[in-house]
Order: C-alpha cells, then sequence, then structure tokens
C-alpha cells in the first residue's frame, strides 16, 4: 500500500531518530504506518556478525611500519600549551637557511609536527612558516590565516601574523587572521599577543579580538576551536566574514544577489561536511535562499 | 548502535594515540558498511583494513573532522571492482540497547521466525536499498551521513530505504 506524503516525512522523521512525542503518538494510531515502523524497529536490533577488532589493528600496524613516512611518526605529546594562528605553508625548501613552507588550500586541513613535537593544525586557506636550522634557539612560526596550536614547553614560542604577534611558553591556542579578522583565543596557559601598540595577555577561556583598532579581551564559550571538530562557528560576524570561511571550507565560490546586506551579522555555526547543510544554517535565519549551481558555485538571494 | 554525534577532539591523526582512537571510533561502521554491501566478512575486515592504512599514510593531509568521510569514501572505492555477494547474516541482538522515547512501539512477534525471515529479505533486496537500509536501521546513520558517505543525494537514500522497506513489508507482512 503506497504511503501519502504526510505518512512519508513521519516515517523519515522516525528513521532518522527526529520524531517527538507527538509524532510518535501519530504514528501509533495509522495502523499502516505503525506496521512500517514496526519492520523498521526489529530490523534496528540486528547486528552483523562480530570480528577481531584487535586483530585488525595489528595489521594495519604492521603495514604502518613497513610503509613508515618520515615526517608520520609523532613523538608521544609533552604537557602541552597554547594554540597559534595558522600559517599557510608550502612544502617545499627555500634556499635561506631550512625554511619549511605550508600551503594549506581550501576544503583541506593539515597537521604538522615542529622540531619540538609541538603540533599545528591549519586551517583551510592557510600558509605557515618557519625556520628549522633556528628552531632550536629561537621557536618562531609565521601565519597567515588561521591555526590551532599545541606548544610543547620550552622557549619562547612566536607566531607573527600581519595584523599582530602572539608570544606563549607552552599552551594550547588558536590564531585566527583572515581579511577583516584578528583574533587569538587561548585554552590553556598563558598567552601575550600584541598588535600594534595593544598587548594583552590572555589566560585559559579567554580570547582578544581586533575591533576598531583595539585588542578586546572576552570570553571564550566553546571548548575547543570548533573547526577542529567540522563546524566552523561564528559570534556576531559579518555575512561577508561567514561567506569567506564557507567558500575556504568548500573550495567554492559564492555569488551573492546585489540586495544581499553582508554586513548583517550572524551568530552560529555551519557544519563542514555537508555543504546543503551549512548553506541552509546560513541562509534561514537571514531569510535567503540559495542554489548550488554546480560543484564550485553558489548562489545566494534575498527570499521572494 | 547508535550513531552519537560525539566530538573526537583528534588534533594530529600521525600520532598514534589519536590514530588509535580514530580507529575505535570508525572501524566498526566501515567494516559493516562493506559487509552489508557483500556479505563477505573477510572482504570487509580487509576493506577496513587498507582504508584505515591509507588514512596513515594521507595522516597529514586529512582533516580529522574529514577522517570518517575519507574512510568511508578509500573504502568504496577499492570495493568497486567486487561483483561476487555472499550472503548477508545479520544475528538478532538478544539485549538490545534501551531507545529514546520515539523508538518504543512494543510489539510482539516470533524471534527466530523474523530472524530468518528477516535475513532472507534483506538478501533478496538491491546492494543499494539493502547498504542504505541497514546503515540507517543498524548503524544509525542519519540520511545526510549516509548520503555524504555513499556520495548520493539525501533524496536518493529516502528512496532506497522506502523500497527496502517497501519490500520488507510485502515479504514479511504483519509482524
Amino acid at each position: 500500500m503506497e504511503l501519502n506524503e504526510k505518512q512519508i516525512t513521519l516515517l523519515n522523521k522516525w528513521l532518522n531518530h527526529e520524531a517527538t512525542e507527538q509524532d510518535v503518538l501519530e504514528i501509533k494510531q495509522d495502523p499502516e504506518l505503525f506496521a512500517y515502523v514496526k519492520i523498521s524497529g526489529s530490523a534496528s536490533h540486528f547486528a552483523s556478525p562480530d570480528f577481531d577488532r584487535e586483530m585488525l589493528f595489528q595489521k594495519i600496524h604492521t603495514a604502518k611500519i613497513r610503509n613508515q613516512k618520515k615526517f608520520g611518526v609523532v613523538k608521544y605529546l609533552m604537557p602541552i600549551a597554547a594554540a597559534i594562528a595558522v600559517l599557510f605553508a608550502i612544502y617545499t625548501f627555500l634556499p635561506q637557511g631550512e625554511l619549511k613552507q605550508y600551503e594549506v588550500a581550501f576544503a583541506e586541513s593539515r597537521a604538522i609536527t615542529l622540531p619540538d613535537a609541538s603540533e599545528v593544525l591549519v586551517n583551510s586557506g592557510s600558509t605557515l612558516s618557519y625556520n628549522a636550522e633556528k628552531w632550536q634557539r629561537e621557536r618562531q612560526i609565521n601565519l597567515n590565516g588561521e591555526a590551532f596550536f599545541k606548544v610543547a614547553k620550552g622557549k619562547k614560542f612566536t607566531v607573527k601574523t600581519e595584523k599582530g604577534d602572539v608570544t606563549v611558553l607552552g599552551t594550547q591556542f588558536n590564531v585566527k587572521q583572515r581579511a577583516g579578522i584578528f583574533q587569538v583565543s587561548c585554552y590553556e596557559g598563558r598567552v601575550e599577543v600584541q598588535a600594534g601598540s595593544n598587548k594583552v595577555v590572555l589566560t585559559a577561556g579567554e580570547f582578544a579580538q581586533m575591533q576598531n583598532g583595539q585588542l578586546h579581551k572576552q570570553s571564550i564559550s566553546v571548548e575547543n576551536p570548533s573547526w577542529i571538530n567540522g563546524e566552523s562557528t561564528f559570534e556576531n560576524e559579518t555575512l561577508q566574514e561567514v561567506i569567506a570561511e564557507l567558500e575556504r571550507q568548500y573550495n567554492i565560490k559564492v555569488y551573492l544577489d546585489k540586495e544581499v546586506n553582508l554586513y548583517e551579522t550572524f551568530t552560529g555555526g555551519f557544519t563542514n561536511n555537508q555543504l546543503e547543510d551549512a548553506l541552509k544554517t546560513i541562509c534561514l535565519p537571514l531569510q535567503l535562499q540559495f542554489t548550488i549551481e554546480n560543484s564550485e558555485r553558489v548562489r545566494i538571494y534575498v527570499a521572494p | 548502535m547508535e550513531a552519537k554525534e560525539k566530538k573526537l577532539d583528534i588534533i594530529n591523526i600521525c600520532e598514534e594515540k589519536q590514530f588509535k582512537r580514530v580507529f575505535d571510533a570508525f572501524v566498526s561502521p566501515l567494516r559493516n558498511y562493506i559487509y552489508y554491501k557483500f556479505g563477505d566478512a573477510e572482504k570487509a575486515a580487509d576493506a577496513a583494513q587498507e582504508a584505515f592504512v591509507k588514512l596513515w599514510e594521507n595522516c597529514d593531509k586529512v582533516s580529522p573532522d574529514k577522517a570518517k568521510a575519507y574512510l568511508f569514501t578509500v573504502a568504496n572505492n577499492l570495493s568497486l571492482n567486487q561483483v561476487a555477494h555472499q550472503k548477508v547474516v545479520l544475528k538478532y541482538e538478544k539485549n538490545h540497547r534501551s531507545h529514546a522515547v520515539s523508538e518504543s512501539p512494543e510489539f510482539q512477534f516470533r524471534e527466530k521466525e523474523f530472524e530468518a525471515k528477516l535475513n532472507t529479505v534483506i538478501n533478496n533486496l538491491s546492494e543499494a536499498q539493502r547498504t542504505a537500509f541497514l546503515l540507517n536501521r543498524i548503524e544509525g546513520m542519519k540520511y545526510s551521513e549516509i548520503a555524504l558517505h555513499l556520495d548520493i543525494s539525501v533524496k536518493a537514500v529516502e528512496k532506497r530505504i522506502h523500497k527496502a522497506l517497501i519490500i520488507l513489508r510485502k515479504e514479511i507482512g504483519d509482524v
């Protein structure tokens, strides 16, 4: 027997674990729908045959050792501190000493281990570089973009960006320097941020943001920068910046109709894994609509 | 097993401990996905193994939040040229986990009979229907996640699951 649209919608909600108590009551009153739900319900009580996870992991481990790459093996982390801005770095060797550069393209992110076992996770559309030879004497990173740092305890660790510098001794922190933004968040330890004549010291749970030429201190609400977990979040950011991040995460170009207000502020987040969902989360609250024209082009316009 | 929206908090897949955490989190749904496709437990384990090895080889290029999608894509690609399909055998879990309120219709049925019938019908579904259906029902994946991993639209996922349900309803009748 064919289900009508309303029944299908309810069934989908139930299958997706999104049905409310009210929905369940409606389902129970519809014998046809209930029959489908009963079958689906019992199907979910089944399991595939068990398998030996341990053995599987051992096999992977053996293969890992066989194909060991030079930079793939990471030492155990020492207690780490702050995350710093991410820079793009292109992975080539330049003649000026041992300058390592990394360039992270759009829709990508990259994990880098520094010579002292500090770790950096670089976000889409960023470049990072540092001088490996001088690393013993001085830990200095150049960043353009966004990165999250876990710095091993040791000598002073500095991240330089176009808009300001960040200095730490050993912490976890995130640095974001994009076209309209300079933002440093401290998750652990102490971080000193300097931008022009502005100097601010951050402790765990605080972040500093450049606003009208001044560095403002605020408290952080999210535990780790959300982009590490696949979500980009914003607090009162302009639509322009939100779209810019969307373009970076998905490697697409967004075309906005001229009625769209780029300076409207947006607080919320979008997933980095599903373009349609991401666009919905951005457009809905701002009464906008979108069309995905192809894998590289999206159009956003004001809802009629 | 319900798919939890848990945050893994992985920074670097290249680090041993973190790689193990990624493995622990995704090996089951990954291996099960290939099992639901082909019904061959050995092939499923091999595919999962190869996918994780590839992940390790590219550990510095894969973002932690995209690791699951990467694993599924690799496993998918590795199994593209396999045609043979063995019987998918599912067992009924005696101690099933408790459900959220929206999933608690209580009903009686004869377990063994139902078990056998379900196994037969599931194996008669097309690979596409069976995979989408079992990923949603047993692995607890939402439509959007299935769409992401199988590289199809959400609408396509809906259609496959519905077709599967219509066939199941027809073959099994009332429970």
